[in-house]
């Protein structure tokens, strides 16, 4: 039997799940360039980037389907109308809570991804294995290990061959591995990393943002003359800060299904969030976690990257923006549209900002 | 000595601007020419300009530094640098006592705060939307059928105070439309039309918080009188007009490209 | 032939006794702010009547923007908040909202330091961050009411749990923080007063269904925020008592809303309250009555429509009240999928014999708008019924081109 492909949007998605049934998931970046299809569908002022994903999955023929998560209130509307106009294929939404704390949410977690893999189960015809699940937890959680150690050493290295774009490249070409190749092709990438000549003039920056990885941007940025530190994206820096628990990983064989499904919902519901998600946090006083993580990487300056009409995102800025003025730490905030090409002024922007500093 | 000179060539999104200084810093010659499409061949024959009116060999310009939207496509210049550099460069030399620069071209606005020693303490820059850019107050012009040097001074004569609500330039034309067939003045339309861009540079000054004290305006919107004094009414405020506001980022590059060829030599 | 009376708005009298109740609600919000009286900011789609039985006052943080757009007043706040640096894209309560609370601008109705933040996402998300930053901003307590999406017709069991054990997490939330404690009979009793005040704003909304219909929805509209928002006082009961007795009075009479209505509409979404009577003129000209609201009854279920939605009597225990919330709770309008919404939107046209929809998009409200326009799509093509969008804001009236609507309303209109 074929194996069946998926695609996938935001991280809140239990991708260990898919890898117990062996199905491939495909992490949708957006894509094409005529939106006037998403058009017809959504309003001009709907996120930019939601019509991009919804594009890409109309025009890709290998998808079997797709989940749609509903993490915020674009993405919850792109599965609604891929539901609503259905063409045969695979079209399942999978529920996650806004909560991030709580018992309550962790309990729905959990009965939402077992539902999921009953789904999953029916649509392959394969049964569930718990045993299949405890591997791909421990690999995934081996794959985050893995990149966070590489982030590690590209912050440490000197003016390394390699730069932090490098990095987010690898991962927008490789994230549909299954968790074993990824973890070996993110082996051969750590290998290569050789510390280079020490450079002078680096100016130490963190990435924050809801972006995907869009390569002019993250060349003008390496080209301005800043060196990335971390980010927050949510296909790199989000999707690995916050992994399972190493005594959790090492008590895995000991876990019966439900407590399978537990581990899940705590990596899930505690993830490194996605703002349209309620945060516990309090940024105004400085607890906040990208803010805590500007700290730690030791940036001296922050280029916010938010996707056109995204509120959350806009308004966690302005908040933290606040904060970082307090410490004098100087921030951009640069907002991309994925429909209109608008490339050039934010480079404007970048490069007058590296040339201020 | 004089044998040296720099040029600096500012490929705004619908004027070009070139500008030529000698090793004095004075400037010797400048040219604005519609950007167009082909943006080195505007450039070039812009710069064979101002060489012919300086009465110089082209050869003579000893190095040139590009800036605006096109600063990337033009590779006879020895770097690019981004006009937000180059109008903080270009105002601080000719006003250093400047502290806030406003400046609205084709498609942008935006607002620099300099420091005391010229250096950028901060910008701002506009939406993606042309509200509040000249590209806006070209579609106004447009639909009220006047010329921008008429509208300023019908905008003077203005008796009553109307309000273009519309963020957006398509809406605000429809707009005036409907001004216009509800039989208000042109007079008073104009006034509405300038009120409704100056409170997005005020929008800009605030964000930014910038200092009123020393604002210097470039920018081909400056040229419009009647912008200039409502702000200036606005914001209780001098503001200052350098000569020709269009060639300040020009200027700027042309001052970066002499600083740039001593510190080489 | 022009019928001079057609000039006149046929307005509802109580809409006068609406003014004096939001005026003394106002007044106690200054009051309960003022004798410590326990306030909490909610939004939609959180149990008033549960704050209620505990006698703590809820207020919306965001319902002033509503006001300041009814007053012409949101503009200059609006741009005041840009000015500061508060996202352009953000929608206009927020926006509102955020300059108040942090450069100190006076609300025409003063902004009260709630005592808890309650939140729910059933409408939108960006609302959340607003009301952790009021939280974070005051330092008070914070509570989230997280109601999943319906994603497909049929609501889960599991997100009917979910939102119940929520619900009965909150009587500790108000014991750790305040010491409160809960006093069931308080709160069935709360309860059955609220499902009377349900019972009769379910029989005003459903005079609309008469034809012509004596009552215009856009005027009706306003009369919701009691229902949703205030305690269920004798006040509150009194109006609505008189509001239906008014009604009934204009169907005797032989008043309708629009004389000689032709034209059966129904608005989707809220209305675009500065702009009301501009509306209400329009669609007089060409003898259209908006008769119903999307809005007006928040349940998607069959049973809400059918106003049996109601708490059956055998509920005498707070858990009880909290599993038949949660059931309420999980399918309101605003929180459910296109194609439940559709059927909604559907039993609606048949009950109130509509001969067109009329979507007001509302450029501030991201989520409430983005499925609109394939449900734009899906009433004209799966139900065939006329449908036009508007473009509008509900507070912000530089996205709103009065030319380009009324052209688009007349082209409408005469092609029904």
């Amino acid at each position: 039997m074929k194996t069946l492909q998926f695609g996938y949007v935001c991280n809140n998605v239990p991708v260990e799940l898919f890898h117990c049934f062996n199905i491939e998931l495909n992490r949708l970046f957006g894509g094409g360039s005529d939106f006037s299809s998403a058009d017809r569908h959504f309003p001009s002022f709907c996120c930019s980037f939601v019509k991009s994903v919804f594009t890409e999955f109309k025009n890709r023929d290998d998808l079997d389907g797709i989940i749609s998560s509903i993490s915020c209130d674009a993405m919850m509307t792109m599965g609604d109308i891929i539901n609503v106009n259905n063409d045969g294929r695979h079209c399942y939404t999978f529920l996650s809570p806004v909560s991030t704390t709580n018992k309550e949410a962790m309990e729905f977690y959990k009965a939402e991804s077992k539902k999921l893999c009953r789904y999953l189960a029916e649509i392959t015809g394969f049964p569930f294995s718990p045993r299949n699940l405890q591997e791909s937890i421990k690999n995934s959680h081996a794959v985050s290990i893995k990149a966070r150690s590489i982030v590690e050493k590209l912050q440490g290295i000197p003016g390394s061959k390699h730069k932090y774009g490098d990095w987010l490249k690898f991962l927008h070409l490789e994230y549909d591995r299954n968790p074993e190749d990824l973890f070996a092709k993110m082996g051969e990438f750590e290998h290569q990393l050789i510390p280079g000549k020490d450079q002078v003039h680096v100016h130490r920056v963190f990435l924050g943002g809801n972006i995907f990885y869009i390569k002019e941007v993250i060349d003008a940025i390496e080209e301005s003359g800043f060196k990335i530190v971390d980010d927050s994206f949510c296909f790199s820096g989000r999707m690995f800060k916050r992994t399972f628990a190493q005594e959790d990983i090492a008590r895995l064989d000991m876990l019966d299904e439900d407590g399978l499904f537990g581990l899940l919902a705590k990596k899930y519901v505690g993830q490194f969030p996605c703002y349209s998600r309620n945060i516990k946090n309090d940024v105004i006083n400085g607890d906040d976690d990208i803010y805590n993580d500007i700290k730690t990487s030791r940036a001296k300056s922050v280029i916010f990257i938010n996707i056109k009409y995204c509120d959350p995102n806009a308004l966690q800025y302005y908040n933290l923006n606040k904060l970082l003025k307090k410490e004098g730490i100087p921030s951009l905030f640069i907002e991309y549209d994925c429909q209109s090409a608008t490339i050039q002024q934010l480079i404007t922007r970048i490069e007058a900002f590296s040339e201020l500093l | 000595m004089s044998d040296y000179f720099f040029a600096g060539i500012d490929l705004g999104s619908i004027y070009s601007k070139v500008v030529l200084i000698n090793d004095k810093k004075e400037v010797v010659s400048s040219a604005i020419s519609p950007s167009g499409v082909n943006y080195e061949k505007v450039t070039k024959s812009c710069l064979e300009k101002v060489c012919r009116e300086a009465d110089i060999d082209k050869e003579q310009i000893r190095m040139s530094v590009g800036t605006g939207y096109g600063r990337k496509s033009i590779h006879f210049t020895d770097k690019s640098i981004t006009e937000i550099s180059c109008h903080a460069g270009g105002v601080f030399f000719l006003y250093p006592s400047c502290r806030t620069i406003i400046d609205v071209g084709g498609q942008d606005s935006k607002v620099i705060n300099l420091r005391a020693d010229g250096s950028i303490e901060n910008f701002i820059m506009n939406d993606k939307c042309a509200a509040g850019t000249g590209r806006f107050l070209e579609v106004m012009a447009n639909t009220m059928e006047q010329k921008l040097e008429v509208m300023n001074q019908l905008a003077f004569k203005a008796t009553d105070e109307l309000t273009i609500s519309s963020v957006c330039t398509v809406f605000a034309e429809s707009e005036i439309i409907s001004l216009i067939s509800q039989n208000n003045s042109l007079e008073n339309i104009s006034k509405a039309i300038y009120k409704s861009i100056a409170s997005k540079i005020t929008s800009l000054l605030s964000q930014a918080s910038s200092s009123l004290d020393m604002i210097v305006f470039t920018g081909g919107v400056a040229r419009n009188v009647f912008l200039v004094a409502y702000l200036e009414e606005l914001l209780k405020t001098k503001i200052t007009i350098p000569d020709i506001p269009q060639i300040t980022g020009a200027l700027g590059a042309a001052l970066y490209a002499k600083k740039m060829f001593y510190k080489g030599k | 032939m022009v019928n001079m009376k057609k000039n006149r708005l046929n307005s509802l009298k109580s809409n006068y006794n609406l003014n004096i109740l939001l005026n003394d609600y106002y007044k106690e919000m200054e009051m309960a702010g003022k004798n410590k009286k326990l306030t909490a900011a909610v939004n939609l789609g959180f149990p008033v009547d549960l704050l209620h039985a505990y006698d703590i006052f809820s207020f919306f943080p965001q319902s002033h923007s509503a006001m300041y757009a009814s007053l012409r007043k949101s503009r200059e706040e609006i741009e005041f908040a840009e000015s500061k640096g508060i996202p352009f894209d953000l929608c206009s309560e927020i926006k509102i909202a955020l300059s108040s609370l942090y450069y100190n601008r006076n609300y025409i109705v003063p902004l009260i330091k709630p005592d808890m933040v309650l939140c729910s996402n059933q409408v939108c998300r960006a609302v959340i961050k607003l009301f952790e930053q009021f939280s974070h901003y005051y330092k008070v307590p914070f509570f989230m009411l997280d109601i999943p999406f319906v994603p497909g017709e049929e609501v889960s069991e599991d997100s009917v749990r979910y939102i119940e054990k929520q619900l009965e997490t909150f009587p500790d939330f108000l014991h750790k923080h305040f010491g409160l404690e809960l006093h069931e009979d308080k709160l069935l009793e709360t309860a059955r007063l609220s499902q009377e005040v349900g019972m009769l704003w379910y029989e005003i909304v459903n005079f609309g269904a008469t034809i012509p219909s004596p009552v215009d929805a856009l005027d009706l509209f306003t009369h919701m925020f009691p229902y949703m928002n205030m305690k269920r006082s004798k006040a509150v009961f009194d109006h609505y008592t008189m509001l239906k007795n008014e009604i009934i009075t204009r169907m005797e009479d032989d008043i309708s809303a629009v004389e000689d209505e032709e034209i059966r509409l129904l608005w989707d979404y809220m209305p675009v309250f500065s702009k009301n009577n501009y509306f209400r003129r329009i669609f007089q000209k060409f003898n259209a009555a908006v008769v119903t609201n999307t809005f007006f009854l928040p349940g998607t279920s069959k049973e809400c429509r059918e106003g049996t939605c109601g708490m059956r009597s055998d509920i005498n225990t707070a858990g009880g009240l909290f599993k038949y919330w949660a059931g309420q709770f999980s399918h309101l309008y605003s929180g459910v999928s296109i194609n439940k919404k559709l059927t909604a939107i559907s039993d609606l046209i048949e009950k109130y014999s509509i001969d067109g929809v009329i979507i007001h998009k509302d450029n501030s409200c991201k989520p409430q708008s983005l499925p609109q326009q394939e449900l734009h799509n899906l009433i004209r093509g799966k139900l065939g019924v006329p449908c036009l969008t508007i473009n509008a804001d509900s507070a912000d009236m530089r996205y709103f081109s009065q030319e380009q609507v009324t052209t688009r309303i007349e082209a409408f209109l005469e092609n029904l």
